[in-house]
């Protein structure tokens, strides 16, 4: 399993206590100062919420607070893997990054269109939803497709014993990760059984995403949508088409976060 | 790597992203949208005039958004379609000699059909070229593959690539 970067392990763990000071946290992200320019960057994009660019990380933690600043570090320590290419899935460098951030930002979009505030954890949970593929990856390889009418956890059960949703909650819990992730991104496929909602949100926005191919890799866009959640979302046809068309409008605009954008 | 592209270096290769619309009589170019799941592209090829159009269309009708399908049309199968029928026939085409030819309307699986948006692009394209007098001339649409197209401007040949696949359409 890939670790987590030190310096985000470190500041996660200060984060994740009752009384810390924040000098303590600044030292703990700055002890690796070639991550300060992606925690900025996003700490200042418009997708995170922010309206000015930070100068500095002490800025940063005081323009987000300790709370969205916990889940930006997140975040931002799972970028670098995140970007790699997963040849497994048919990923080219920065296309499970891309359709992270898009699948993030659907959240955001599926609850405005039901008239509810914009969910910080559902928005972090979303850019983790998909981190189990950088484990199943290398054994996808071998692996021929799925049957036509099948989706791709057929294979990933066949070469791995577990669907990359299982897979992203180990490694989730490998770099100790608040449960409530964790749970979120175990059961983002089979959101039925959750007590919570955040996996519904994240079920829903990766099919969005997928079915306009974000994100669609080698299994095309062969998702399986729990009609059950749709329900329970009461999304019409065209709240769908809505979601749809502000989700790739805030998408586009957030152009400076893509890595892979339009494939060249 | 595909016949149309080795003719072409990185800087003929033109793209059309996510709701655009792209026309081009420059020999040299050839025009390319990517990673096609419920998406409608439709490649409309001009011999008299020498003209390539693409369009890659997202969702099917502008009457959810009309103020976003007059700033972005092409976002719209029926919009953006009508768009670009009326910019070619601007530069001098004429319907008679247009060559259609369409690409995506990929769905997921979905048992209560509100998901199934590339089902409802792919019947507004019909509808829109009918009304227009246009036949499609050759297409490869729905399933659950995502595509990727090539138009080549000088010939009008299209290349459809899904995967480790290539096919000429």
């Amino acid at each position: 399993m890939p670790p987590l970067p030190a310096a985000a392990a470190r500041t996660l763990r200060l984060l994740d206590q009752p009384h810390v000071e924040i000098a303590k946290i600044i030292r703990a992200m700055e002890s690796d100062p070639t991550w300060t320019p992606q925690v900025l960057r996003l700490a200042g994009s418009s997708v995170w919420g922010s309206i000015a660019s930070p100068e500095n990380l002490t800025e940063a933690l005081g323009q987000l607070g300790l709370r969205r600043f916990y889940q930006l570090v997140a975040v931002a320590a799972a970028q670098p893997v995140l970007r790699e290419p997963v040849p497994g899935y048919g990923l080219a460098e920065g296309e499970l990054w891309d359709h992270s951030l898009a699948v993030a930002i659907a959240t955001r979009e599926i609850l405005l269109e039901n008239g509810l505030r914009p969910c910080e954890e559902a928005f972090t949970a979303a850019f983790l939803h998909d981190v189990g593929k950088l484990i199943l990856g290398s054994a996808l390889e071998a692996e021929p497709l799925a049957e036509a009418e099948t989706t791709g956890d057929r294979a990933e059960l066949r070469a791995a014993g577990m669907d990359h949703a299982e897979a992203g909650a180990l490694l989730l819990e490998h770099w100790n990760m608040p449960p409530w992730l964790v749970t979120a991104v175990r059961s983002h496929h089979d959101p039925l059984d959750c007590s919570f909602l955040i996996p519904d949100l994240i079920h829903l926005a990766d099919a969005i995403c997928l079915s306009v191919g974000v994100g669609a890799g080698r299994d095309g866009i062969r998702h399986r949508i729990s009609p059950t959640v749709a329900v329970r979302w009461n999304l019409s046809r065209r709240s769908l088409e809505r979601i749809l068309s502000r989700t790739i409008d805030t998408f586009a605009e957030a152009g400076d976060l893509m890595i892979h954008g339009e494939r060249r | 790597m595909m016949a149309i592209r080795t003719h072409v270096g990185r800087e003929g290769l033109r793209t059309v992203g996510i709701s655009e619309m792209r026309i081009s009589q420059v020999k040299g170019e050839v025009l390319a949208t990517y990673s096609l799941g419920s998406c409608v592209a439709l490649s409309l090829y001009d011999p008299v005039i020498g003209a390539a159009g693409l369009i890659h269309c997202m969702l099917p009708q502008a009457s959810i958004d009309p103020e976003k399908a007059r700033r972005t049309p092409a976002m719209f199968v029926d919009a953006g379609v009508q768009t670009l029928l009326d910019r070619i026939s601007a530069m001098g085409s004429s319907r008679r000699s247009l060559i259609a030819k369409v690409v995506g309307g990929a769905n997921v699986f979905d048992d209560r059909g509100m998901f199934r948006i590339g089902e409802r692009n792919y019947a507004t394209l019909r509808k829109v070229l009918w009304k227009n007098e246009i036949l499609i001339a050759a297409e490869d649409v729905g399933g659950t593959k995502a595509r990727t197209m090539y138009v080549s401007v000088a010939t009008g040949r299209v290349i459809l690539r899904s995967g480790t696949d290539q096919v000429e359409l």
